[in-house]
């Protein structure tokens, strides 16, 4: 084998350079390296929280994603740029690594769905369920019943998916939506809140392009010519989301109704717009669903003057034992029943024929809700005596169970079906989905014990909107506003069963309102989501009181005084943590994490000396961050071992302490040219790093070598005999001697103690954001289960210090990165006393109790060091 | 020593009066233009060391605005400042020859240490010394 070819070919290929072009050509080199450094440091950090992310325990939105993705992207490529611009370009087969990782994470997060066929509305006769992608599935199942069962439903057409890439597209919405939500650093409900709102503004003052208001003037117009001119419709969402049971978006976008000709393209837009409405907005990031899979196709219908309406479940929603068909019904337009602002009256009836009612319940109802032929939808009160009655007769509610047993059997699925009674009598379908039925009775089977019940019953009655029972303290909502504050952990108590309560689904643990039913939206996230809701319980804000714990026994209907800690319950509440994260896990956010992880953050280049650490083997980014700062370090260890360059030459520490260190400097790390060029005495090093952990290294005398019993002694003498690469006649790169590479804000201190390896980089300066630490210890000479345990003492030290630790095997890799300069420095010193102070423990290791009582004294020592 | 000067470009108004008035406090020398076009034109009589380049703008848009600085101006800097966290865009941009691609919002401590590398590095290419 011939010689090695020098990393930096400039030093001997141009002897004819003189030394002022020398020092200019290294300082260059050295700020390749620097920015190689920093790019390498960026690029890891990112890949960090993306691994973090990847545990699955909270929520994720794909704009995170993306930018972590881009930003591991840039800093990947600026590594390699800078390693080809130190080396000479010897390494520029990495750009095509680069790119085949690249192309194979893309697809995960960019979506390129060919819609420019498409027509921009489809008329209501033309819809069924396999044109769900262009017209949503709201409108596609009314398309589909229509056709398929000869069911009613309104007169109306949809403005597709087509139309609305079009709007977001073609006017440059959807750029400037996907950098607010890129740029926002959105983390409480108020900046979401105002988040959205700005969104929405944008979306409402940006004008509909041309061939999109024409076509839907033409689809408005086909349904004045079917009705009557001058029709008010009704402008919903129907999402083209791919329908999935437990699913429901419910109420999460706004509809407009009494909507005429000259307010056609607003009402669009208002429905558009809703996509970024703080419900919708934070249902997608509770639910993992990517905001590019949620297309807004808007359904225009025609409104129907009702006498009454409502929902109707095929069965039971919060009780899978129950397979009766459930009816709520108000007289007028249903609107109060979704908005849970009114209650309702409920029609149970049997599946099996003939069908017959066997509950009826009820209540006082105040108010229906009317529209005038111009659409305006107005309150009007109702006596006493009307509101006694029911809604709907029982024939129309035997059609009506019939009708709904019949898309049930259709669809193969328990069905969610809002409907219209009109003045002729016929029922009217505004729309279907499914659901999914939820039991009662919750899956770690509280014990019925009473003794271990809460205290005294605060309130009682009300209806299960949702089963479960949960604790904490209460929190009451009057208005909007209020709920920005909403704490974790805490029973939302409100007045009315609104919509807009489902953004703190995620963090309530129960929910009470005075009014609502189990119809309503707000009763059907809060099952989605699990938490425990009783709704109708009036006096429900005058009787409990902000902060007070209780406890809501949603299936048995009960409020009880103080908090519950039973065992029980624990592993309720753990069980739902756990389903909590594999439901995380099972969204297509996360499913996109995973699809560009793998390309991403998994190490395959493990060891610099492999034959196989060359470019063609980076399958990932990491394997590509590893290749280059190895090379690039090594190219600058080389430069400083390099006898002929003697000004950045390597040169043996001077100084008390009874070891041997070797320091190259990089650029500034010397206060000034040593006269000698062996030597270098430590007065002269101005290298922030290195003095901290130098610091940390000197702080505290070693002891020498911990006591070994037999057993340690004969691990070594048989681990060493069995390891060649431990042969210290064997040198790789760094091995025979310790050395530090310096500047003044940068220090690589390559070590090697006997039988094992550290390595530290640290770059210490006044910018918090650059600062970081990089440890890396492997190896040892006892057998493998006490270097394993050596590693697992020292990653367990140094996370208790702040540092983000891997372990794998005997090695520990510990990263710390952006603090300031001084914590920084006592976090480097830590990292300078463990380089010392565990040698040779891995002889001492007898598993947990010695790793305990060895962390104990560690941690005593190194908190003399911060 | 001359403080350094740095074009801005992004349509944003707003914007472009917040970072620039938080980067002349550190020190710099800030031009701040809505769109390509402006920058094209500031850049003959603004020598800018380096340019902070939105890439979503109307008009011309930042990508070509960062091939013509490149071909008539290759000393010049430039670091893309965007909200489109977008890696093909970013790898095409690198590979234009821009100095960087970071994300807004970006903290004003990040953004000074790039552009004093970028700044060192035009500094490096142009064999001053500093």
């Amino acid at each position: 084998m011939g010689p090695k070819k020098p990393f930096f070919s400039f030093v001997k290929k141009k002897p004819q350079k003189n030394t002022e072009e020398l020092r200019h050509e290294f300082k260059k080199r050295y700020h390749h390296f620097k920015l190689l450094l920093l790019a390498n440091s960026n690029a890891l950090n990112a890949m960090t929280e993306m691994e973090e992310a990847h545990q699955g325990e909270r929520p994720l939105r794909l704009s995170f994603i993306r930018s972590r993705c881009t930003t591991i992207a840039t800093n990947v490529y600026l590594m390699i740029k800078n390693l080809n611009a130190l080396s000479g370009d010897k390494y520029t087969r990495l750009y095509e690594k680069f790119k085949e990782i690249q192309s194979s994470i893309s697809p995960f997060l960019v979506r390129h769905e060919p819609l420019k066929d498409q027509p921009l509305i489809l008329s209501m006769e033309k819809l069924n369920k396999t044109l769900a992608d262009h017209s949503g599935n709201k409108m596609a199942n009314l398309g589909e019943i229509r056709s398929r069962l000869g069911i009613a439903v309104p007169e109306g057409f949809v403005v597709t998916s087509r139309a609305y890439r079009a709007f977001m597209d073609d006017t440059g919405l959807k750029s400037a939506i996907y950098e607010s939500l890129q740029m926002a650093e959105a983390e409480s409900f108020e900046d979401y809140d105002n988040l959205c709102r700005e969104i929405r503004r944008v979306v409402l003052k940006t004008d509909l392009p041309d061939a999109l208001k024409n076509a839907i003037t033409e689809g408005y117009s086909a349904v004045e010519k079917k009705l009557v001119a001058g029709v008010p419709v009704a402008m919903r969402s129907s999402s083209s989301l791919p329908e999935l049971a437990g699913r429901s978006f419910a109420g999460q976008y706004h509809t407009v109704l009494g909507v005429t000709q000259e307010h056609l393209f607003q009402a669009y837009k208002e429905v558009v717009a809703s996509k970024y409405s703080l419900p919708a907005m934070m249902y997608r990031i509770n639910r993992g669903i990517r905001e590019d899979d949620v297309t807004m196709c808007v359904g225009c219908m025609a409104m129907v003057s009702a006498e009454a309406g409502g929902v109707a479940y095929s069965k039971n929603p919060v009780d899978a034992q129950d397979d009766n068909v459930m009816i709520h019904s108000v007289f007028g337009h249903p609107k109060c029943i979704m908005d849970g602002t009114d209650t309702a009256d409920l029609l149970v009836v049997t599946r099996e024929t003939p069908l017959r009612i066997v509950k009826r319940d009820i209540p006082l109802k105040t108010r229906e809700i009317k529209f005038n032929p111009a659409g305006l939808l107005s309150e009007v009160g109702i006596n006493e005596e009307r509101g006694l009655k029911a809604s709907l007769s029982d024939e129309k509610a035997l059609e009506l169970a019939a009708l709904v047993l019949k898309i049930e059997d259709y669809y193969k699925t328990a069905q969610d079906v809002e409907w219209v009674l009109t003045r002729e009598g016929k029922i009217i379908v505004v729309q279907c989905r499914p659901i999914v039925q939820i039991s009662l009775k919750d899956p770690v089977n509280i014990e019925e014990d009473d003794h271990t019940r809460p205290h005294g019953i605060l309130m009682s009655g009300g209806s299960t909107a949702s089963p479960g029972i949960a604790s904490g303290p209460v929190f009451v909502a009057r208005k909007e506003k209020d709920i920005l504050n909403f704490p974790q952990g805490a029973v939302l108590v409100a007045e009315q069963s609104l919509p807009y309560w489902a953004i703190v689904l995620n963090r309530a643990s129960a929910v009470i309102a005075e009014s609502g039913n189990i119809a309503g939206h707000l009763a059907t996230v809060a099952r989605e989501f699990n938490v425990p809701a009783l709704f109708g319980l009036k006096d429900a804000t005058k009787i409990l009181k902000n902060g007070e714990a209780i406890t809501v026994d949603a299936d048995r209907r009960q409020v009880c005084e103080g908090k519950i800690e039973r065992e029980s319950l624990n592993r309720l509440k753990e069980s739902q943590e756990v389903s909590q994260r594999r439901y995380y896990k099972s969204t297509p956010v996360y499913a996109a994490l995973c699809g560009a992880i793998q390309h991403i953050t998994p190490l395959h280049l493990l060891d610099p000396d492999a034959i196989d650490f060359v470019p063609e083997k980076c399958t990932t980014f990491h394997d590509i961050t590893r290749f280059c700062h190895e090379k690039a370090s090594n190219g600058m260890f080389e430069t400083g071992t390099d006898k002929e360059f003697t000004e950045y030459q390597s040169r043996q520490l001077v100084c008390d302490i009874p070891m041997q260190f070797w320091v190259i400097d990089l650029d500034d790390g010397f206060r000034e040219r040593p006269a000698d060029n062996n030597f270098v005495k430590f007065e002269n090093i101005v290298s922030i790093p290195m003095l901290a952990i130098w610091a940390g290294m000197t702080a505290i005398p070693w002891k020498g070598s911990p006591p070994v019993n037999l057993k340690g002694f004969m691990s070594v003498i048989l681990g060493s005999m069995g390891d060649t690469s431990l042969d210290p006649s064997m040198p790789s790169r760094y091995a025979i001697k310790n050395y530090f590479m310096v500047s003044k804000n940068y220090c690589s201190l390559q070590s090697r103690f006997g039988y094992h390896f550290s390595s530290t980089e640290a770059i210490i300066g006044e910018n918090a954001f650059e600062n970081y630490i990089h440890f890396r210890f492997k190896g040892g000479a006892a057998d493998r289960r006490q270097r394993v345990d050596r590693a697992r003492l020292i990653a367990s030290v140094l996370e208790e210090m702040g540092f983000h630790t891997v372990l794998r095997g005997d090695s520990v890799d510990a990263r710390m990165k952006g603090h300031d300069p001084i914590f920084t420095e006592s976090r480097l010193r830590i990292i300078g006393y463990l380089t010392i102070h565990t040698r040779q423990l891995d002889m001492v290791m007898e598993g947990e109790e010695s790793i305990q009582i060895y962390k104990d004294k560690i941690i005593a020592d190194v908190l003399k060091l911060v | 020593m001359e403080p350094s000067k740095i074009l801005l470009v992004d349509d944003e108004r707003g914007y472009i009066d917040s970072l620039s008035g938080r980067l002349v406090i550190r020190g710099f020398d800030v031009r701040g233009v809505e769109d390509g076009f402006k920058a094209i034109e500031a850049l003959k009589d603004f020598r800018a060391d380096v340019v902070l380049l939105d890439v979503v703008m109307p008009g011309k848009d930042g990508v070509q605005t960062l091939r013509e600085i490149k071909q008539n101006y290759p000393n010049i800097e430039v670091i893309i400042l965007t909200g489109n966290a977008d890696a093909q865009t970013a790898i095409n941009v690198m590979e234009l020859g821009a100095f960087d691609y970071l994300l807004k919002p970006v903290g004003v401590d990040h953004l000074v240490c790039r552009l004093n590398d970028a700044c060192k590095k035009k500094m490096l290419l142009l064999k001053k010394v500093y």
